[in-house]
């Protein structure tokens, strides 16, 4: 059965152990990527392209309204951007199974509009292979 | 917290309950009513003028938030009406035109923000007893 997003939870932590909300997202994403390698010459014709896998990479990016009073969700994240700390994150798409590494936040953005909310968004690169949580 | 947990109507009337506005002394129960019932019937003449009605119309669907909280933002359109005196449009007018510069951009609690939606009251008619009305509507966002 298809998941609802409402369902889902992102969560932080520092030690890997107690995690915490990161309130007021409104939606996250996770991109689990590859490098691809290329091990064919060049000008070759009647050949197909060979490559291989290279190093393993990706992030978590997540973005919704700003809560300042959220000290262990949103205000550690912006502490892992400001001291370069590393920051656990859990996504649990159906709120149980997900996925979660330890990441480096190098970017986190706030956008405020006069009529709308403050925007608050980030990212989470991975600095480890991201495991699944069943 | 599904919520909805405040209630815009309730809250604006407690707002303006005990304000003078307009050079108008603001009651609950007496010049300010709930609803729109009495509004455009011919038994807004026992009421005192001006008179403010308050009435909500709904909103936009609320909009959730991830979290195990559940947490929603809401946002909810008040309707708040100005009726003048018998055949007193410029009264009406000044009345609306001042409960709009009072709630507009007010700082009422539990709300993130109130923003009228138009920069002038509307003329939205003349009743039955000959009353000016006049609507404002403002848009009430909350977080629960």
């Amino acid at each position: 059965m298809p998941t609802s997003g409402i369902t889902t939870t992102v969560e932080v932590s520092t030690d890997d152990s107690t995690y915490y909300d990161v309130d007021g997202t409104d939606t996250v994403s996770e991109d689990r990527t590859r490098m691809k390698l290329m091990s064919t010459d060049f000008a070759q014709s009647g050949v197909a392209e060979n490559s291989f896998a290279g190093l393993s990479s990706g992030n978590f990016q997540a973005s919704g309204a700003w809560e300042g009073s959220d000290t262990n969700g949103q205000v550690a994240v912006r502490t892992a951007q400001s001291d370069g700390s590393t920051l656990y994150v859990r996504v649990l798409y159906d709120g149980t199974i997900g996925s979660k590494a330890a990441c480096k936040v190098f970017s986190c953005q706030k956008n405020s509009t006069v009529d709308g909310r403050v925007e608050f968004s980030w990212t989470g690169d991975f600095i480890e292979i991201p495991t699944d949580v069943t | 917290m599904p919520g909805p947990t405040q209630n815009p109507i309730e809250d604006f009337a407690d707002e303006l309950d005990g304000e003078t506005v307009g050079g108008v002394a603001i009651v609950k129960g007496t010049n300010l009513r709930l609803g729109r019932v009495l509004l455009l019937e011919r038994g807004s003449l026992a009421l005192p003028s001006p008179c403010v009605f308050i009435n909500a119309e709904g909103g936009t669907p609320p909009r959730g938030v991830m979290g195990t909280a559940r947490e929603n933002d809401f946002s909810t359109m008040v309707e708040v009406y100005a009726r003048s005196a018998r055949h007193d449009y410029e009264g009406g007018l000044n009345f609306a035109r001042a409960l709009l510069a009072f709630l507009h951009h007010r700082d009422v609690t539990n709300y993130v923000s109130v923003r009228a939606m138009q920069s002038e009251p509307i003329h939205d008619d003349e009743n039955s007893a000959d009353q000016h009305v006049f609507l404002s509507t403002f848009r009430v966002d909350y977080h629960a």
